[in-house]
């Protein structure tokens, strides 16, 4: 690993390890170094770990997720370890979006860039879905973002399966609830790709607002966060949603004028983002569908 | 979603009301071994679709069809035949179908496809040691199993009356297999295009559907230990088995389903006739084949499920596998 590449310096520390930027020392290409947790033992590579990198090696064919360059299995003090080896971008949407709320110069992301990053996202989150996979953590931290070319792609993949969505990260760091759909957090165990639609819709409003739409510290405040801005949904809109585990009798609220949330949104932008936030799962419109939605009019799509 | 889970279920009360498993299935009589044998291919069958996602992209889901399969046929490949030591791919197969009785015949089809892929692309050749073919054949069985998230544990693989085969032994050929396929698992295979093709036959029926789909599915696990039929695409393989399964269970609309599957922007014609031709052979010359159902039609008959295990070591130490 050493006589390959160059680590140049730790980049975070991702929700399953150590993250490094490093140099292919031949080539000069940059890559993410992700040392994986997943210790071989006597029965040789762990099914989880060999169905979970494989599925990233199969996803990672879409430009709009990051790709997967190679496995590096090695030695490192008798213990073989698994390193993934994934194209390096400079930046995150989370760091993208804080440049532009704190920088020297703030200044709103630009009505077009949001457009094309959602769109990017969208198409991405679609190929997942396609492929019968489903992200289950997606947040502005895991989307990377090439600011030269505009470009967008997905990170993160993939590993969550075979650990469940966490709660805590390796470091104990709490992970975000922001992006957490309503029916993950009322213990609902039978969700699907409307779990990932409800996180892009959370990030669609975050790249509008510059700050996060629902940012709870607790599940509790997270679910209140959400109820408070969308109204305490009720059986009628939701069919089901009083018999969900952690259902419990809330304060009724009524649901706000979601364009006051998002005040630099058009029409077509509020309406997508609605549907993308509706509390029925089966209603929440897919990545697909928003992909042609009238809000990705003005784009010229053939770039994609 | 809902489905597979209820497909699941579907299985296991299956089992529950027969009170069978896979291995007490073979060690029935033989007068109703037909019978159960094709009882049992409709488990199998059943028991791959749940686990699906695991090899292909979920192109029953009509919304990404569009999607996905453009890119599905672009990624599919075939395998630089030119010199292929059809010897070593002979005797790992002999291992191979020494475990495969009892087992899904998924992972056994997986486990010939990552061989083949691997001997293809590590240049191995005919005059390999023996103990090689061997390591070679459990460590992609071994692999196919983690795959399908089969319980196949590594002392079930190894003979341990052969050092030879310790699990230290298949854990590094293992890796060795992965690096070399760069751990593309997720092998594009015949079964991933066989919705898609039969969702142009038209049929109405659910069952026919799904009886033609059981039939193909029969006839792609037989062929695949032949060695020509790797000269040709998943999508190629697939479409044959269709049409093969088609004549036989609905002649009637054979000749419809054949001019859709035909019309089919993807396919080669030329190839798909050539490869149906030589699957139409395969099918017809069962002294030639060596198909893993036949081979488990053969142990059932001789012998009981209690001496499997024996025999699969016996099997190993019988075949000069561990002469070194």
């Amino acid at each position: 690993m050493e006589d390959k590449y160059e680590k140049l310096e730790k980049v975070g520390e991702g929700t399953y390890g150590k993250v490094y930027k490093a140099k292919d020392k031949q080539t000069g290409q940059l890559v993410a170094l992700k040392k994986t947790r997943l210790e071989m033992d006597e029965e040789g590579i762990p099914p989880t770990a060999l169905r979970e990198i494989s599925l990233l090696q199969m996803l990672s064919n879409s430009i709009y997720i990051v790709r997967l360059i190679c496995v590096q299995h090695i030695h490192h003090n008798g213990k073989p370890l698994l390193y993934l080896v994934f194209e390096y971008l400079d930046t995150d949407l989370k760091k993208f979006i804080d440049s532009h709320r704190k920088g020297p110069n703030p200044s709103p992301l630009p009505s077009s860039q949001i457009q094309s990053f959602l769109f990017q996202l969208c198409k991405g989150v679609a190929h997942c879905h396609g492929h019968g996979v489903l992200h289950r953590d997606l947040k502005p931290q895991n989307l990377l973002v090439d600011k030269e070319k505009g470009i967008l792609k997905i990170a993160d993949l993939g590993l969550g399966r075979a650990f469940t969505i966490p709660l805590k990260s390796y470091t104990h760091e709490i992970v975000t609830l922001w992006y957490r759909a309503p029916e993950v957090l009322l213990g609902s165990t039978h969700y699907s790709t409307g779990v990932d639609m409800w996180s892009v819709g959370c990030i669609f409003a975050e790249m509008a607002r510059r700050q996060a739409l629902f940012p709870g510290d607790s599940e509790f405040q997270q679910l209140l966060h959400i109820f408070r801005l969308l109204g305490t949904p009720t059986e009628e809109q939701w069919p089901g949603v009083s018999s969900l585990r952690d259902w419990h009798v809330y304060p009724r609220w009524e649901a706000q004028n979601l364009a006051r949330a998002v005040p630099s949104l058009g029409p077509d932008g509020v309406d997508l983002l609605s549907k993308m936030l509706q509390y029925d799962p089966a209603d929440r419109i897919s990545a697909k569908a928003a992909m042609d939605h009238p809000y990705f009019d003005t784009l010229d799509k053939s770039q994609f | 979603m809902q489905q597979l889970v209820k497909t699941e279920e579907q299985v296991k009360t299956f089992f529950q009301k027969n009170d069978c498993t896979p291995t007490s299935v073979f060690s029935i009589q033989k007068p109703n071994l037909i019978q159960w044998l094709s009882e049992v291919k409709n488990i199998h069958s059943k028991v791959m679709d749940f686990f699906f996602d695991l090899e292909i992209p979920l192109t029953s889901f009509k919304e990404h069809q569009s999607d996905i399969l453009p890119s599905l046929f672009a990624d599919e490949s075939i395998l630089v035949l030119h010199d292929f030591p059809a010897n070593f791919r002979q005797e790992a197969l002999t291992v191979i179908s020494k475990f495969s009785e009892d087992l899904d015949p998924f992972v056994t089809y997986l486990a010939v496809n990552y061989m083949d892929r691997f001997i293809s692309a590590q240049k191995i050749v005919n005059q390999e040691k023996p103990w090689i073919v061997g390591l070679v054949a459990i460590s992609c069985l071994s692999l196919s199993a983690k795959m399908k998230n089969y319980d196949l544990a590594i002392p079930d693989l190894q003979g341990y009356e052969c050092s030879i085969y310790d699990a230290k032994s298949i854990s590094r050929m293992e890796v060795l297999i992965l690096t070399s396929l760069k751990w593309r698992m997720r092998s594009i295979t015949p079964f991933s295009f066989l919705h898609y093709f039969l969702s142009l036959s038209e049929l109405e029926d659910p069952c026919l559907s799904q009886a033609i789909k059981d039939r193909a599915s029969q006839i792609i696990f037989k062929s695949s230990y032949g060695i020509k039929i790797l000269e040709f695409r998943p999508s190629a393989i697939a479409a044959s088995a269709l049409l093969l399964a088609s004549q036989d269970l609905v002649p009637l609309q054979h000749s419809q389903f054949r001019a859709a599957i035909s019309s089919c922007k993807y396919l080669k014609k030329e190839s798909l006739e050539e490869c149906l031709g030589v699957m139409r052979n395969m099918a017809s010359d069962t002294k030639e084949s060596t198909s893993v159902i036949e081979h488990q039609c053969r142990s059932s008959e001789s012998e009981n499920n209690t001496s499997i295990k024996r025999r699969r070591l016996n099997g190993i130490l019988n075949n000069d596998q561990c002469v070194i």
